[in-house]
């Protein structure tokens, strides 16, 4: 059985379902390819334990149940020190103080060299948070994970539920396809028909609305090209999906102009 | 954490035997057992990982010799069972309460005016071991952890088409980072000497 990076973390984090964790043992114990798969997963965490972009719970978690052994110590240590010697001899670009924060400190005045270009970069740096602050969406930690997901390439055959859905001009909501809930994995992976077809590499803001609030934002979801046409995917953490009706609004970031909406209802 | 199990010859060659008939081949699944076994203590979080596979192997060995094939229970699950005891007795067990103490200790402890020093030998030892690299390997390595976030998935995938490919950066990475933590380790235990 092939494993998803979600399912991955979640084992790592020892917050996978009993099943699922005695599954993967037993394939950790047998298989050469799921123990590399893990250790990438791993050291994926890591870095964004450093960066602070774990979820409150999944943070927890990585200090309780994953920073455990000697050996994940040591790779946390390494790592932010390739970090902060690599923040130190390039380029610093973290917008938000992440838990190496002090480390980068202590190493900038190694390098007094490089303090002109440091000033220059901190000024940049500051113009680039307060974008973030006041003109740029915030993400929340969560939206922030499924970014990252979303950014992969979504093939058709991961261990999730797929969703197809056409865009509409949602006149009668009783149409809409209904779902239950109770059948829906993890996470869920939306395939929405484009009606047209996008300029390469082009990218989609994907918002996710039940009733008149937004629930969630993936800002940068894919197009992919299909023998029947043009679809945008994303994939979306089932918890925050309510049940009831559910609006999926597209904006293609290239032309905010271009957007379509694809209406469904949860059970 | 019961008592351990000794190994002994009659066990070894009852294990063996669960392995295979073939006694090459048995050495061989033993093997790759025992680093399968390793790599899930350490996937589980245990910090003394090849202590608790061999506490397992001796376990197994010790009943191997009144497994019964003909039950219809694979080999794989006989002693994946003995790995998940030896490894919730484990996680019950002093040591590892021990362990997470002495971590959270060196957490608190990162305030204190001790530390700088140690991560200027720290970093020293880095810089040291960063030279001692292929200077293709060193450049490579900085240039990976260079970003964050956004940038740094973007600046992955750009190295990974200029390398061939996200798996052949994954390895030489994962080999440099290798390569690295020993040599470390090795500067860290030289220069607290």
């Amino acid at each position: 059985m092939a494993w998803n990076d979600i399912q991955l973390r979640r084992y790592l984090l020892g917050d996978l379902a009993d099943s699922e964790t005695e599954r993967l043992d037993r394939q950790v114990i047998s298989d050469e390819n799921s123990r590399l798969n893990l250790e990438a997963a791993e050291h994926e965490l890591i870095e964004e334990y450093l960066e602070g972009v774990l979820s409150d719970r999944d943070r927890d978690l990585f200090n309780d149940r994953f920073l455990t052994s000697d050996r994940r110590r040591e790779d946390l240590s390494m790592i932010v020190l390739l970090k902060a010697h690599a923040a130190g001899t390039l380029s610093p670009l973290s917008e938000e103080k992440s838990p190496f924060a002090g480390f980068i400190d202590n190493v900038f005045t190694r390098f007094r060299p490089l303090a002109a270009a440091a000033a220059i970069l901190v000024i940049g740096l500051f113009s680039y948070v307060g974008w973030r602050v006041f003109v740029a969406e915030q993400y929340t930690p969560l939206e922030r994970e499924f970014a990252a997901l979303n950014r992969a390439d979504l093939g058709l055959n991961g261990a999730w539920t797929t969703i197809p859905l056409a865009p509409g001009q949602l006149r009668d909501l009783s149409t809409v396809p209904r779902m239950e809930m109770g059948t829906l994995s993890e996470s869920v992976l939306f395939r929405l028909v484009l009606p047209y077809t996008p300029m390469a590499d082009s990218s989609f803001k994907v918002e996710v609305f039940a009733g008149d609030a937004k629930v969630f934002v993936v800002g940068e979801a894919r197009a992919y090209s299909t023998p029947s046409g043009n679809e945008v995917r994303v994939l979306l953490p089932r918890t925050v999906l309510p049940s009831g009706q559910i609006l999926l609004k597209t904006t293609n970031n290239a032309d905010p102009s271009l957007t379509q909406t694809y209406a469904f209802s949860l059970k | 954490m019961k008592g351990s199990y000794n190994l002994d010859q009659q066990g070894f060659d009852d294990l063996l035997r669960l392995l295979s008939e073939d006694r090459d081949e048995a050495a061989l699944r033993y093997g790759k057992l025992r680093e399968g076994l390793v790599r899930f203590f350490e996937f589980r979080g245990c910090s003394d990982h090849d202590y608790l596979a061999d506490e397992t192997l001796n376990r197994v060995a010790a009943k191997a010799g009144s497994f019964d094939k003909t039950s219809g229970v694979a080999p794989a699950s006989y002693i994946y069972g003995f790995a998940r005891n030896v490894l919730l007795e484990y996680m019950r067990g002093p040591k590892n309460r021990e362990s997470q103490l002495e971590w959270e200790h060196f957490q608190y402890s990162t305030d204190s005016e001790t530390v700088p020093d140690d991560r200027e030998t720290d970093l020293a030892c880095l810089e040291s071991c960063l030279e001692d690299l292929r200077p293709e390997d060193g450049a490579l390595v900085l240039e990976y952890f260079s970003r964050e976030r956004r940038e740094k998935i973007e600046l992955r995938r750009v190295m990974a088409e200029r390398l061939g490919g996200p798996q052949v950066l994954q390895s030489r990475i994962f080999r440099i980072k290798a390569t690295l933590k020993a040599c470390i380790r090795r500067c860290r235990e030289k220069k607290r000497a």
